[in-house]
């Protein structure tokens, strides 16, 4: 072999060999290797209710201090032969044992014709929505069912730019710092709206990226049109962090817009762009270190939970698939988390079940769609 | 199932069966003499998740093969949402990743993988609007009944005849399930009972009294004497269990609900060669559920 061809020789070595450290690199990057929590489904949570109670569209999840799961669900959508719808409002120990219900139409206030959302303040009272097309009102509760507050009234709302009622409420979120409650309104405004949390008086209120609300209607969301510059109805969720960022689920739009407290626009995410009809984005929870570092989405029309890094918002990797099957979904409409990292889920339309993922820890992720998550056998 | 515990497979009713199998326990000691009763825990995590975001509609039959191979039809398309919950399925889709319904006919190994799956129009017959259940004989072909006909597949899916419908030993039944002594059980639904015959002539009936409208699928259970009966009750969300010499109810198994072990629309049932059970679930149910079998007491 002569000097020069072993040179080249020992050259092409070398190429192949920096190609094969590149296939490396490529095959690494394209599997994209991140850090996220992982979640299995536990089947068995929670526990049989007494009566053969069941759920209807169950359509509002949230947790108290004590780790207690809370639901509101629509037992006049119980078929017949579906079994005893359950009482609206169904609190749940962190067992899975059925340990509070109430709910319902009383004295001193207009119980919603479509219940939706529901959430326990730091002062352990509960907030609920409704999204009836006469639903302009919200109600607070104590713990145990008594009345405390109604704002705004049935069939009254003026639009997105009314300061007495709303329009078909979403969700709530109560800020204990500032003692504010943030209003996902809703099915009929396009709009945040702030209030005291105790007096109910009306702080401020915006729409998408900080506009005034506008309720021009949009018409049918187009994944190739420029981004709308109102929400598109439902505005579906609107929760703060504990740096100071409220994220609001544009669920038509297929957008997440993330905010200062007072309104100032702060940055977007669009989640699965195609996604049409219903839309992708409906609620968000936090995983509960204390930076909140994830960020847990809930799409119900691809029936999936996003895991997102909540600062950058990229989204890390999905868990869920459709299906009747634990750990499936349909129509997988709110999320929550509990103090010790797990995922609580609820489904409307014929899902109609509140579920538990038990948080397993951070691992490295491959996958950035998990499908089914089952316990390991 | 490490990391799972078992549950009974329904509050309520389990509470009660489980007193009611401790005085059975007391009386057997007192008699040696008490009634066994056939015991089931579901498996939650059977069968496992189907490929391709595929989704079931409502299931109207379930059989099992001499392979204890279980097999399903459903209805597809025609019993989902399309606009929420079959966004895949639609032309032109409305979802990015879910769901689209699965082939019509459905065939999982014991441990509970997807190993065939086909059905639908094809050349030669006419697919039934609505399938209303599914049969599998000795040598593996699959029956699908429905729209008032009988079509015969291999179980790969060929088609192989239209077979001519039989009458029913009983106007309007809805399963007809030969016992291996020669007793043929019929599914009488409108009349809310269960008919045994021989050569053609009842022999006697069990009118299952509780409940508006209880038989809609009736499965024997696999002792060689196939000593119980389990009648799938799809309007009260439960499976009724009967002595089969006395055709009395002696047991009952899961209540209505969307969770494992419960029941919305059970209509179709199935044992296989171990004694294990599995129903299909119509309406908005859509599911195959297993119930292991944890022998009698």
């Amino acid at each position: 072999m002569s000097r020069r061809l072993l040179i080249a020789a020992s050259f092409a070595a070398a190429l192949v060999g920096l190609a094969t450290i590149d296939v490396r690199l490529e095959r690494a990057a394209a599997q994209g290797v991140v850090q996220a929590p992982r979640f299995e489904v536990d089947p068995f949570w929670p526990k049989p209710m007494p009566n053969h109670w069941v759920l209807g569209e169950t359509i509002g999840l949230g947790i108290d201090a004590q780790d207690h799961v809370w639901i509101v669900h629509r037992q006049n959508k119980v078929a017949k032969n579906e079994g005893p719808g359950a009482p609206w409002v169904l609190e749940f120990d962190p067992a899975g044992s059925l340990v509070g219900h109430w709910g319902g139409p009383g004295e001193g206030y207009d119980w919603p014709k479509s219940n939706h959302g529901i959430f326990i303040d730091y002062k352990d009272n509960i907030w609920i929505g409704g999204n009836d097309a006469t639903d302009a009102h919200i109600l607070k509760f104590t713990h145990s069912g008594k009345f405390l507050m109604q704002l705004g009234h049935p069939g009254q709302s003026k639009g997105s730019n009314d300061t007495e009622n709303f329009g078909r409420v979403a969700k709530i979120f109560v800020d204990p710092r500032a003692n504010e409650a943030y209003i996902a309104d809703g099915y009929g405004n396009r709009r945040v709206a702030v209030l005291d949390a105790d007096t109910g008086k009306f702080k401020r209120y915006w729409g998408a990226y900080g506009h005034r609300p506008d309720d021009t209607n949009l018409g049918t969301y187009n994944p190739d049109a420029p981004p709308a510059q109102q929400f598109r109805t439902p505005v579906h969720c609107a929760d703060l962090s504990n740096d100071g960022l409220l994220y609001v689920c544009d669920r038509p739009n297929d957008r997440l817009q993330v905010f200062k407290p007072d309104g100032t626009f702060v940055k977007e995410k669009i989640i699965a762009k195609k996604t049409l009809g219903d839309g992708s984005v409906w609620d968000v929870a936090f995983s509960r270190d204390p930076a909140q570092k994830y960020m847990y989405l809930a799409d119900g029309k691809n029936e999936k939970i996003y895991v997102m890094d909540r600062q950058s918002l990229e989204i890390l990797t999905s868990f869920g698939d459709g299906g009747r099957q634990p750990g499936q979904f349909f129509g997988v409409h709110s999320i929550a988390t509990d103090s010790k990292g797990n995922i609580y889920t609820t489904e409307t339309y014929q899902g109609r079940r509140l579920q538990k993922f038990v948080y397993k820890g951070i691992v490295s992720v491959t996958k950035t769609d998990q499908g089914t998550v089952w316990p390991r056998r | 199932m490490p990391g799972l515990k078992a549950q009974p497979t329904a509050g309520v009713y389990c509470r009660s069966m489980t007193r009611t199998a401790v005085l059975v326990a007391a009386a057997a000691l007192l008699f040696a003499a008490a009634d066994p009763v056939p015991r089931f825990e579901v498996d939650p995590l059977w069968p496992k998740p189907l490929p391709n975001h595929w989704i079931l509609g409502s299931v109207t039959g379930v059989a099992v093969d001499t392979r204890d191979h279980v097999w399903l039809v459903h209805l597809g398309m025609e019993s989902l949402t399309a606009k929420t919950e079959a966004g895949l399925g639609t032309n032109p889709p409305t979802a990015e990743t879910c769901c689209t319904p699965a082939p019509p006919v459905l065939e999982f190994d014991p441990s509970g993988n997807l190993v065939g799956h086909w059905g639908g129009p094809g050349a030669g017959f006419e697919w039934p609007k609505a399938p209303a259940g599914i049969d599998v004989d000795r040598e593996g072909n699959v029956s699908i009944r429905g729209d008032g006909q009988v079509l015969k597949f291999t179980r790969m899916g060929t088609f192989v005849a239209q077979i001519p419908v039989e009458s029913p030993p009983v106007p309007a039944a809805t399963c007809v399930r030969p016992a291996k002594d020669g007793i043929v059980y019929v599914c009488d639904r409108k009349n809310k009972r269960v008919q045994a015959m021989k050569d053609g002539r009842p022999l006697k009936e069990a009118v299952v009294t509780i409940g508006a409208d209880p038989v809609w699928d009736i499965a024997l259970s696999a002792d060689p004497q196939q000593r119980f009966i389990y009648v799938a009750d799809g309007n009260d969300q439960t499976v009724w269990v009967l002595r089969r010499d006395t055709l009395v109810v002696v047991s009952h198994i899961g209540s209505p609900g969307r969770y494992p072990g419960l029941f919305y629309g059970v209509g179709s049932i199935a044992v296989d060669s171990k004694g294990n059970l599995y129903t299909g679930e119509t309406f908005e149910g859509k599911r195959l559920q297993k119930f292991i079998y944890k022998g009698t007491r």
